[in-house]
């Protein structure tokens, strides 16, 4: 062997030693940093209204999925058609994040009496990185002021204020708040399915 | 701390440009770019692939371990493939038949292909019906075979139940003892280097 040969085998065998005694830091779950967080917990298009949540479940729009995260007996009593419970202090369990925040499908709307409960479970799922997660602003509070009794008049009133009127007015209609006439339309209400998300297929390694 | 691009970052396709060029001409600078390189490890005439695969696997592991111990690299995040032990056997014999047959693995015969060589260009087309083949046969034949045998994400060192570093410096010994054991093949038989 020679020199150069003898070198290369003695700085392997060092560098080796030294790794040995050293141990692999590890981080358990994958968490967003502070600042990040706190990026996301500003902006203002982290909400929807009412109204336009109304509107997707007017429409019928596949792409958007509700959780409840009251306690099962309100939700039991009173919930947003096709919305999932799933209660606060259960957010984090396993079977919950992987069945309805482990995907990139849906447009995850949480709501629950005020703001605050949904905001809670928000950060909760946000700082842990699941992405598409959204709050209903005011929650059903503003729901059954919005939508279910809808005012008339404001002070000033103007063709805007009248056209949204209109439509809260429709949308109380077909969610059976005061302004509708009285229906035989009370069919259960089914909660979306859970949707087994296919994990996305791993890329392959190879030798090159 | 790295990754320097957030996962899912469009930078990443910029990254990997620049990994792949480099990359492809480490292959070409070793000689890979040759099927007579690339079989002789198998007729025992040429050593290099056993050299490159060995220094560039040891020098990847010192590298992540020592990144990882100043805080300039999160190694957990290191994506690795699940391990599925009779997938990869099988998996395994038939990419060596083709690495025999063929004189190419999949990434050099790009890189050759790159440098014009005919060989690696049907070696491709080979590569593309290959894929077909297991596309439209993947249920009936390969479904049940795909998924037996799942180890999890395991590293060599969890699997014989010591640490990452000392599990490292065996691989450094062994490939050490290996590098020994090729050059004194090649004394032994007289084979000399050869540039194609």
């Amino acid at each position: 062997m020679n020199n150069k040969n003898i070198f290369g085998v003695v700085l392997l065998l060092i560098l080796g030693a030294f790794i040995a005694f050293t141990t692999v830091k590890t981080d358990e779950r994958e968490q967003i940093s502070p600042d990040k967080l706190h990026h996301k917990l500003i902006q203002k298009n982290r909400y929807f209204s009412p109204e336009e949540v109304a509107n997707y479940i007017i429409s019928g729009d596949p792409s958007i999925q509700l959780i409840d995260v009251r306690d099962a007996k309100f939700y039991n009593k009173f919930t947003l058609k096709g919305a999932v419970n799933i209660p606060l202090k259960e957010i984090l369990k396993e079977e919950n994040l992987s069945d309805y925040f482990d995907q990139d499908v849906y447009k995850t709307i949480i709501f629950s009496n005020g703001s605050s409960d949904a905001n809670v479970a928000w950060m909760l799922v946000t700082r842990l990185g699941y992405k598409n997660v959204y709050v209903m602003k005011g929650g059903l509070n503003a729901w059954v002021d919005q939508i279910l009794q809808p005012k008339e008049h404001s002070v000033v009133w103007d063709r805007i204020d009248d056209e949204m009127y209109q439509y809260r007015k429709g949308a109380s209609e077909y969610f059976g708040g005061k302004s509708s006439t009285p229906t035989d339309d009370n069919a259960p209400i089914k909660p979306k399915k859970a949707i087994k998300k296919h994990k996305k297929k791993e890329v392959e390694g190879g030798c090159g | 701390m790295a990754p320097i691009f957030e996962q899912g970052s469009e930078w990443n396709f910029l990254a990997a440009l620049f990994i792949g060029i480099a990359f492809g001409w480490v292959l070409e600078r070793a000689g890979f770019s040759t099927s007579r390189k690339l079989a002789g490890v198998f007729y025992g005439y040429d050593f290099v692939v056993i050299k490159v695969f060995f220094t560039s696997a040891i020098t990847a592991a010192i590298g992540l371990l020592f990144l990882n111990f100043f805080g300039i690299f999160d190694f957990e995040s290191v994506w690795m493939p699940t391990t599925y032990t009779w997938p990869t056997l099988v998996g395994g014999i038939i990419m060596g038949l083709g690495f025999v047959t063929g004189g190419f693995c999949p990434g050099t015969s790009v890189c050759a292909a790159a440098t014009g060589k005919l060989d690696a260009l049907a070696f491709m087309g080979g590569i593309v019906l290959g894929i077909f083949f297991y596309s439209f046969t993947y249920e009936p034949i390969w479904e049940t075979l795909r998924k037996s045998g799942k180890l999890g994400k395991v590293k060599i060192g969890e699997l014989i139940g010591v640490q990452e570093g000392v599990a490292v410096l065996l691989f450094i010994l062994f490939g050490l003892f290996s590098f020994w054991l090729v050059n004194k093949i090649k004394k032994t038989y007289n084979i000399k280097d050869v540039e194609y």
